[in-house]
C-alpha cells in the first residue's frame, strides 16, 4: 500500500514521516529528503533495524547453549554421570557384613562381602534394585539364616558419598531404607542403626577389612577415648557393639504414624527407649560382651527426658538387684572415662551384661526425679574412690527404689 | 455449463495480460491499479528518491512505462514483473537525463554553489513555499515536545499501532484542546489530566497509559499554528469521523 507524509526528522539512516493517518514510521534514507518535504512511499521502505544473520545465528546458538547448561548446572554435574558409576555405597552389619555400591539413582551395581558370612548374603540378583529393595532382601535372608532373631535384631547400615556431583543423598537413602522395612512384614521389630560416613574412611575400612559401617563405629568409639581395637569391632556383632552403646549409636525412629498395630507400636517405643539408653551413652567397656551402663549414665540427660515413665516400672523391678552394680557404674561416668574404669568395669562386666538393659532406665529416671544432688555426691565421692567395693558401699543407701 | 464456471475461475496472470491485449480496457485499468505501489518502488529505488506526489513527473512516467510493459510483454521475454521494472528504469532514466540537460542550462552556470543546492531542493516542486514553512512548524513543534521529554523517536517506538487506537487517541486529543481547564493543565503540568479524562469521557487510565506520548503530541499539534501539520491528523480516521 501507499503511504503519503511529511518528513519531520532526518537522521542517518533513516527519517521520520508523519503519515496521512497521523502515524509516525522510520523511513529509508534516500536522496532529497529535507524536513517538511511530502512524500509518497511503500512498505519495503520502512526502515527495519537489520541484525546480521550471522550475529542472530550465534545469539540463537548462545541462548540454546546457556539453556542447556543451565539445566545441567542445576542439576548438577551428576547429569554427565554415567549409571554404571559408583556414587555411594551402602554397608549393612549384622554378623555379615556387606556393601552395596549404588549408583546416582540410589540402584545397586554391586555388592561386596566384607566377611566370609557377608557372602551368605551376597545375591546377584540384588543388581539393579533400588537400595531399600536390596537392603530388605539382604535383611530378609539373613533372617532366613538365623542371623537375625527376637534377641538379635539389631542391624547397622552406613551410608557414604563417592560423587557429590551425584547428588545422592544420604538422609534420603536411609530413609527410603526405614520406610521399606517397616512396610516389610517380620522386619517391623527390627532395630536399624545408621551411621554416615565419608569418602576417605572407605580406604581405611578396606584396609582393616572391615566395613565402613564398622569402621566408623569404630572411629566415634575412638573419638570417646574408648579402649577398643579394630580386630574387636569386626568380630563383634552389631547387637554387641549396641549394647555396649560402642559409638553414639542411634536408632533410627521409625515415622509412627504408619505403625497400624499398637502393641507394635508399644513394643517399638519400648525397645527404642532401652535401646536408647544403650545406645546413646558412650560405651565405656572395651569389651564388646559386656554391656555398658556408663553410657547411659553420661547421656542421661539427653535421654531422661524420653522416656522415664516407661523406665520407671522397669527399673523398679531391678533396682534391688542392680543397685550395687549401677551406683559405681553411675560415677565412673561422672567422672569421665578413664582406662582405670574401664578396667574396673571389665570385672564388673558379667555382672553389668545382665543388669545390662535396664540399668540405663534406672539412670534416667533416677535424674530426672530430684535426685541431682545424689548424683552430684556420688561424682565428688567418686572421685576419691577407686575401688569398686568402696563405691558400691557409699552408694547402696542412695540407690533406693524410691521413685 | 462451461462458462459459468469459467466465471467463477480465477484468471491467472497471463490469462489478463491476455485479455488487456485483445482490447480489455477495464481489464487493464485494474492491473495498473493494483501495480500502483510496485511502480513507486521501482522507480523510487531507482532514483534513490522519494517520490513527491501523484503529480509528479517520474510518476507519470513510470505509468506510462508500466503500460508500455504491458503492450510489448511476451512470455518470451520471461517473467513479467522483471521486465516491467526493466521499462520502467529504462524510461526513468531517459526522463532523468532530459531535465538534466535543461537545469544545467538554467542553475549551474549561473548560480553559486551553496545557491544551486537550495534552487536544486526548491524549485523542483509546484508547492515549495508550503514546505519551507511546514519545516519551520516541525520543529517548533520539537522544541515543544521536547519541553514535555518526548521525542520524535518515542513517537515512532510508542504510537498505537492500530488504527482505531490512533482514531481514539486523536479524539482525546481533541477533547483536551477543546477544553481550556485540561489544555492549561496539560501545559502546566506537562502530563495528561488523566483522571478528568476517564471522568469526563469514557476513556480508560490504562488506554491513557498506552497512548500517552501520541495523545500529548496530538493534543500540541491541534492547539498550534500547525497547520500542516493539523491536515494531516485531522485527515486520518480519528479527524475525519468527529466530523468538522
Amino acid at each position: 500500500m501507499v503511504y503519503k507524509g511529511c518528513v519531520i526528522k532526518v537522521e542517518d539512516r533513516f527519517a521520520v514521516v508523519l503519515t496521512t493517518g497521523a502515524q509516525y514510521l522510520k523511513i529509508i534514507k534516500k536522496d532529497g529528503l529535507i524536513l517538511g518535504k511530502e512524500i509518497l512511499f511503500v512498505e519495503e521502505d520502512l526502515y527495519r533495524e537489520k541484525v546480521s544473520n550471522i550475529k542472530s545465528f550465534g545469539l540463537v546458538a548462545a541462548v540454546f547453549i546457556l539453556f542447556f547448561l543451565s539445566i545441567t548446572l542445576y542439576n548438577g554435574l551428576g547429569q554427565w554421570l554415567p549409571l554404571q558409576q559408583v556414587a555411594a555405597v551402602v554397608s549393612i552389619d549384622i554378623n555379615p557384613s556387606l556393601e552395596l555400591e549404588v549408583n546416582k539413582e540410589n540402584k545397586v551395581l554391586r555388592s561386596v562381602a566384607i566377611n566370609e558370612e557377608g557372602k551368605l548374603l551376597m545375591d546377584t540378583s540384588l543388581k539393579g534394585l533400588t537400595i531399600e529393595a536390596a537392603v530388605v532382601k539382604v535383611v530378609n535372608k539373613a533372617k532366613s539364616l538365623q542371623y537375625i532373631t527376637a534377641e538379635k535384631n539389631t542391624i547397622l547400615i552406613s551410608t557414604v558419598v563417592l560423587k557429590e556431583e551425584a547428588k545422592v543423598s544420604q538422609p534420603q537413602i536411609e530413609d527410603a531404607i526405614l520406610e521399606k522395612i517397616h512396610e516389610e512384614d517380620g522386619l517391623q521389630e527390627l532395630q536399624v542403626i545408621y551411621v554416615r560416613s565419608k569418602k576417605e574412611d572407605m580406604e581405611k575400612a578396606r584396609e582393616e577389612k572391615i566395613s565402613i559401617g564398622k569402621y566408623e563405629v569404630y572411629l566415634e568409639a575412638k573419638a570417646e577415648k574408648r579402649e577398643i581395637t579394630v580386630e574387636q569391632i569386626r568380630k563383634a556383632k552389631v547387637q554387641e557393639l549396641v549394647n555396649q552403646g560402642v559409638g553414639q549409636l542411634k536408632v533410627k525412629e521409625a515415622v509412627k504414624k504408619k505403625s497400624e498395630n499398637e502393641k507394635e507400636q508399644k513394643k517399638e517405643e519400648i525397645k527404642k527407649d532401652s535401646w536408647d539408653d544403650k545406645v546413646r551413652k558412650p560405651g565405656k567397656t572395651n569389651q564388646e560382651n559386656k554391656k555398658d551402663e556408663d553410657e547411659k549414665g553420661k547421656d542421661d540427660k539427653g535421654q531422661l527426658k524420653e522416656s522415664p515413665a516407661v523406665n520407671k516400672p522397669v527399673v523398679d523391678k531391678k533396682v534391688p538387684v542392680k543397685q550395687e552394680i549401677k551406683k559405681p557404674d553411675k560415677k565412673d561416668e561422672n567422672t569421665s572415662g578413664s582406662i582405670e574404669k574401664d578396667e574396673d568395669k571389665k570385672s564388673l562386666g558379667n555382672q553389668e551384661a545382665v543388669v545390662g538393659n535396664q540399668k540405663p532406665e534406672k539412670g534416667k529416671p533416677s535424674k530426672d526425679d530430684d535426685s541431682r544432688q545424689q548424683d552430684d555426691e556420688d561424682k565428688n565421692k567418686a572421685k576419691s574412690l577407686k575401688k569398686h567395693k568402696d563405691l558400691m558401699n557409699k552408694f547402696s543407701p542412695l540407690k533406693k527404689p524410691s521413685q | 455449463m462451461a462458462r459459468l464456471l469459467n466465471f467463477f475461475k480465477k484468471d491467472t496472470f497471463s490469462d489478463r495480460l491476455q485479455k488487456i491485449k485483445s482490447g480489455d480496457s477495464e481489464e487493464r485499468e485494474k492491473l495498473i491499479q493494483e501495480y500502483i505501489p510496485f511502480v513507486i518502488k521501482t522507480v523510487s529505488n531507482h532514483i534513490n528518491r522519494y517520490l513527491e506526489s501523484e503529480n509528479s513527473e517520474e510518476y507519470s512516467i513510470g505509468l506510462e512505462a508500466f503500460n508500455e510493459a504491458i503492450d510489448k510483454y511476451e512470455s518470451s521475454r520471461g517473467n513479467f514483473i522483471s521486465f516491467a521494472e526493466l521499462v520502467i528504469k529504462s524510461r526513468i532514466t531517459d526522463y532523468l537525463r532530459k531535465v538534466k540537460k535543461h537545469s544545467m542550462t538554467l542553475s549551474i552556470d549561473q548560480l553559486e554553489k551553496g545557491e544551486e543546492k537550495w534552487s536544486h531542493d526548491n524549485l523542483r516542486t509546484e508547492d515549495f513555499t508550503e514546505r519551507i514553512a511546514l519545516k519551520d512548524e516541525i520543529q517548533i513543534l520539537e522544541k515543544r515536545l521536547s519541553a514535555f521529554e518526548i521525542s520524535f523517536q518515542d513517537l515512532v517506538e510508542e504510537a498505537p499501532k492500530h488504527s482505531d487506537t490512533r482514531g481514539k487517541a486523536i479524539e482525546i486529543s481533541k477533547y483536551i484542546v477543546g477544553h481550556q481547564e485540561l489544555k492549561d493543565e496539560l501545559m502546566r503540568k506537562k502530563t495528561l489530566p488523566s483522571s478528568r479524562l476517564v471522568q469526563e469521557t469514557n476513556v480508560t487510565i490504562k488506554m491513557l497509559k498506552r497512548s500517552r506520548k501520541f495523545i500529548i503530541a496530538t493534543a500540541l499539534i491541534l492547539d498550534s499554528d500547525l497547520d500542516g501539520l493539523k491536515q494531516y491528523i485531522l485527515g486520518s480516521k480519528g479527524g475525519v469521523s468527529h466530523g468538522l
